[in-house]
C-alpha cells in the first residue's frame, strides 16, 4: 500500500473542436473532453474532487503538489468534507492533503450552469433557478458510460429540452465512472465528485446540482444540500438547488408545459427513453395521472399507472415519494377511494419491513445481508434513519 | 387573523435584569439580561419566536414598526418556511408558509462571539472545540431549568468559576421562551433552534455557535440543525451549528481532559437536582462515562445494569445514542454494558417492529403511543 495518492501529470490537449484534460491519480489517468474546456483554467481542484474519497477509502494521504494550484478557500473546506463523509461512512478517514494553493480569484469564464440530464430534478432546476442564459451540461460518463451511437441519441434529446428551456447545451465526456470503478467505490457515493470536478473545469460565476431529494431526505448521497456548497472556490460558486420541492411538486412544475413531456427523462435502467416500467417511471406516471397530465414520454402507457406503482412500491424507500404521492393527491381533489389505496400500499409496505425486520431478529444468520462490493455512502450498514 | 408583534418594552427589573419583551400574538415574551449588557430592542428575537407558531396556526406575521429586522434574516425566513414546510409531518405539526410583513432595517454590530453553555455535555465540548476563542458564553434559565428553580444559580456559579478561569465571562439570561412556544403550540424539540437564534440575537454575539447534539449521519428534521440554525441569522449576528463531527462519547472524553469539566458536567432536565441519575440523559450519560472509565461527582455511580437494559428508547434520537455506546462498548470491551445496550436496542427495534405491524396488519388498531419525537 503506497504512503500516499499521489495526482501527476496534468496534460491539457486543446483540439479545434474540443479540449481533453486529465490528470493520474494514482496509477489511473482520468479525463474531461468537451469543447466546454478550452478556457478551462489550469487548476488542481478538479481532481481534488475526484481523488478524495479514493484517498479516504484507502486511508492515505493524498498528494497534488504536482498539479496546478488549489483554491485556498476550497482547501479550507476540506476538513468539514471529510468530517461529513467519514461520520456518514467509518470506512472513509480522513486524511491529510497536500497541494499548491492559491486563490482562485479570476472572473469567472461565463455565466451560470446546471448539470442537465434532461430528468426531473434538472428540468425543475432550470425551470425554477436558472439565470439568463444558463449553459446546461450533460456528461456522458457520469450516469452511464454509452456508446457513441447511445451518446449521439441521448444528447438530441437532451438538446430538444435544452432548446424548449432556452438554455445552451454543452456535453462533456469523462472516463470517470471507470474510475470510480476502479476504485470499488459506488457511484452514488462518489459521484458529486465528478460533478464538482466538471464545475471547477468550466468554472461559471455559480454552477448548479439539481438536488435528488427534499429536506426530508437528508441520507447520505454523492451530491447533498450540506456539502455540495463547500466545493466552491473563490471563482465558482456550487449550488445544490430544488430540496425545496417534492418530486411530485417538481413534476408539477414540468407538466405546466407539456412539451417538456416528450423528452423527459427519468428512467433508471435506460438511458434513452423511458421504459415505464421501472420504479422511478412509474411514480412519475403515477403524479402525472394524479395532476391530470399525460404521460407522454414514456414507452408503456397502458393501464392504470397509479395501480402499476402501487403494486411497485418495493422497498422502504419509496416510503417518503408514497408520502409525497398521497399529498399531491390531497391537492388535486382528495380522491379518498384513491388515497385508500395509497394507505393500503403503505401497509403493505410496513408489512414487508416489519417482516423482514422479524427474520432479521429471529433468523439473523439467514437474514445477513450480502456484504456489496462497492462502497455505499453509508458503508456496508443497513441505510441510516435520517 | 394574524399573529403580531407588539407592546415591545424594555425595563428594569427589581432583580437589577433588563427586561426586554414584546407581545407575540396574545402571548407575552420575555428577555432578561444584566443591565449592563449592550443590546438593542429590535425586532429579530421575536420574528424569529413568531414564526414556527404563525406556520402552525397557518397565520402571516405582522411586525411592530418600532422593532425593525436585518434583511438578512428576512431572507433567511424564507428559507426557514421552506424548509420546515416539508419537515412538519415529521415534526407532527402541519405547518405553512405564511406571509411576513417586518419593517427592515440594517442590524447593529455583534458584540464577539460567543456560545449557549450549561455544564453539559454539547455546550462544553463546543466551547473547547470552537473555531475561535469565546470570550463570552451564556447560560439560560428558562431553558434547561424551570425558571424557578434553585439549582440554576448553584450550576451559575460553578460554570461561570471554571469559565472565568479560561478567560471567559458567563452572562447569565433568563426568558420565557420555550414556555411560549408551548402555549403556541410548539414543544421544544421542534421550537428549540428559533428559541436558541431568538436568544442569540437579544444576546448580540457576532458568532453564536449552537451546539450539536448529534453527528452527520443523523440528519433527521429537528428544531436545531445544520441545514436550518444559519438562516436565523443576521448580517452582524451569524448562528453556526457546531460539532456534528463529534459522537457523544468523543466530546466526553475530550471534557474529561479539561480539568474540572466533569465536575460541573450537568446534563440533566428533569429539575430533580443536580443531574438526577435517572433519567434517560442522565443514563446515557453515566453509561458512557463507565464504559470511557471517567467518573464526575455529578452522577451517582451506574451500579445495576438492568436500569439500563430496561430502558427503552422512546424516538430514534434516542436509539442513536444506544447505539453509538453499544458500538464503544463492545470497542472497548465492555460485554456487560454492552449485553444491557443490546438488551436495550432490541426493545428500541421490537417497539418498532410491532408498530409496523400495527400498521401494517392491524390498521394501527394498537393504538398511538405517546413519544417526545416521532419515530421513523
Amino acid at each position: 500500500m503506497p504512503n500516499s495518492l499521489v495526482v501527476t501529470r496534468y496534460r491539457r490537449n486543446a483540439r479545434p473542436d474540443t479540449t481533453t484534460i486529465s490528470a493520474t491519480i494514482g496509477d489511473f489517468e482520468v479525463w474531461f473532453r468537451g469543447r466546454a474546456l478550452a478556457d478551462a483554467p489550469e487548476r488542481g481542484d478538479p481532481f481534488l474532487a475526484v481523488a478524495l474519497l479514493p484517498a479516504m477509502y484507502a486511508g492515505i494521504d493524498l498528494d497534488l503538489q504536482q498539479l496546478p494550484p488549489v483554491s485556498a478557500r476550497l482547501f479550507a473546506a476540506l476538513d468539514q468534507i471529510q468530517e461529513i463523509w467519514s461520520s456518514w461512512n467509518p470506512e472513509l478517514r480522513r486524511v491529510a492533503i497536500q497541494a499548491n494553493l492559491a486563490p482562485d480569484e479570476h472572473p469567472s469564464t461565463a455565466r451560470t450552469a446546471t448539470f442537465f440530464s434532461g430528468g426531473v430534478d434538472a428540468v425543475h432546476a432550470v425551470l425554477a433557478g436558472a439565470g439568463p442564459h444558463e449553459r446546461l451540461v450533460f456528461v456522458n460518463g457520469f450516469d452511464f458510460a454509452m456508446t457513441p451511437g447511445a451518446w449521439a441519441t441521448a444528447s438530441a434529446r437532451v438538446a430538444r429540452v435544452a432548446e424548449k428551456l432556452g438554455g445552451e447545451l454543452e456535453t462533456i465526456e469523462t472516463n470517470w465512472i471507470s474510475f470510480t470503478r476502479h476504485h470499488r467505490i459506488a457511484r452514488s457515493t462518489s459521484h458529486g465528485g465528478c460533478l464538482v470536478a466538471v464545475a471547477h473545469l468550466m468554472a461559471p460565476a455559480r454552477m448548479t446540482i439539481a438536488s435528488s431529494n427534499s429536506w426530508l431526505r437528508l441520507t447520505p448521497w454523492g451530491t447533498h444540500p450540506l456539502l455540495d456548497p463547500l466545493w466552491s472556490t473563490e471563482r465558482t460558486a456550487i449550488r445544490h438547488f430544488g430540496s425545496d420541492a417534492l418530486r411530485s411538486e417538481k413534476v408539477a412544475l414540468i407538466a405546466a408545459r407539456p412539451e417538456l413531456l416528450d423528452d423527459l427523462w427519468v428512467c433508471h435502467d435506460d438511458p434513452l427513453e423511458n421504459c415505464g416500467r421501472c420504479t422511478k417511471c412509474s411514480r412519475t406516471m403515477a403524479v402525472l395521472k394524479v395532476i391530470g397530465v399525460s404521460a407522454r414520454g414514456f414507452r408503456v402507457t397502458e393501464g392504470d399507472p397509479i395501480a402499476a406503482y402501487l403494486r411497485a412500491v418495493p422497498n422502504s424507500w419509496e416510503k417518503v415519494y408514497l408520502g409525497e404521492l398521497r399529498r399531491t393527491v390531497q391537492l388535486h381533489g382528495a380522491d379518498p377511494a384513491l388515497l385508500r389505496r395509497i394507505d393500503a400500499a403503505g401497509r403493505a409496505l410496513n408489512r414487508r419491513v416489519a417482516l423482514r425486520e422479524l427474520r432479521r431478529h429471529l433468523l439473523p444468520r439467514r437474514s445477513a445481508t450480502r456484504a456489496t462490493t462497492d462502497l455505499r455512502p453509508w458503508g456496508l450498514g443497513p441505510v441510516p434513519e435520517v | 387573523m394574524a399573529i403580531t408583534i407588539s407592546a415591545p418594552r424594555d425595563e428594569l427589573q427589581p432583580n437589577g435584569m433588563r427586561r426586554l419583551s414584546a407581545m407575540v400574538g396574545d402571548q407575552l415574551l420575555w428577555f432578561d439580561v444584566p443591565a449592563d449588557l449592550e443590546t438593542d430592542l429590535r425586532g429579530e428575537p421575536f420574528i424569529i419566536a413568531a414564526l414556527l407558531p404563525a406556520m402552525a396556526a397557518n397565520q402571516p406575521i405582522v411586525g411592530h414598526p418600532d422593532l425593525p429586522i436585518c434583511p438578512v434574516l428576512r431572507e433567511g425566513l424564507d428559507r426557514l418556511q421552506a424548509i420546515f414546510r416539508l419537515w412538519g409531518p415529521m415534526l407532527r405539526l402541519d405547518l405553512r408558509p405564511v406571509a411576513v410583513d417586518v419593517p427592515l432595517s440594517a442590524a447593529p454590530p455583534g458584540r464577539g462571539a460567543g456560545s449557549f453553555f450549561s455544564g453539559g455535555v454539547d455546550g462544553t465540548h463546543t466551547w473547547l472545540e470552537a473555531p475561535e476563542p469565546l470570550p463570552c458564553a451564556v447560560f439560560v434559565r428558562g431553558i434547561d431549568f424551570q425558571l424557578d428553580n434553585p439549582i440554576y444559580d448553584q450550576s451559575f456559579a460553578r460554570n461561570a468559576a471554571w469559565l472565568a478561569e479560561r478567560g471567559t465571562t458567563l452572562v447569565p439570561m433568563s426568558s420565557n421562551i420555550r414556555w411560549v412556544g408551548r402555549a403556541m403550540g410548539l414543544g421544544w424539540n421542534s421550537y428549540f433552534g428559533a428559541g436558541l437564534g431568538a436568544l442569540a440575537h437579544v444576546i448580540g454575539f457576532s458568532t453564536t455557535y449552537i451546539a450539536a447534539g448529534h453527528t452527520w449521519a443523523e440528519l433527521w428534521p429537528d428544531g436545531s440543525h445544520p441545514a436550518t440554525d444559519p438562516f436565523w441569522s443576521s448580517e452582524t449576528r451569524r448562528m453556526v451549528h457546531h460539532g456534528r463531527g463529534a459522537m457523544r462519547w468523543q466530546k466526553l472524553e475530550r471534557i474529561a481532559r479539561e480539568p474540572g469539566a466533569l465536575e460541573i458536567l450537568r446534563v440533566c432536565w428533569q429539575d430533580k437536582g443536580f443531574n438526577c441519575g435517572r433519567c434517560e440523559k442522565c443514563l446515557r450519560t453515566m453509561v458512557l462515562l463507565r464504559i470511557l472509565q471517567l467518573e464526575s461527582p455529578n452522577f451517582p455511580p451506574l451500579g445495576d445494569l438492568r436500569v439500563i437494559a430496561r430502558l427503552v428508547p422512546q424516538d430514534r434520537s434516542e436509539a442513536a445514542f444506544v447505539r453509538e455506546a453499544l458500538a464503544l462498548a463492545k470497542g472497548r470491551n465492555a460485554h456487560e454494558v454492552a449485553a444491557a445496550l443490546a438488551t436495550s436496542l432490541r426493545r428500541w427495534e421490537a417497539r418498532r417492529t410491532i408498530r409496523m405491524i400495527d400498521e401494517g396488519f392491524l390498521h394501527g388498531r394498537l393504538g398511538q403511543r405517546q413519544v417526545r419525537r416521532p419515530m421513523a
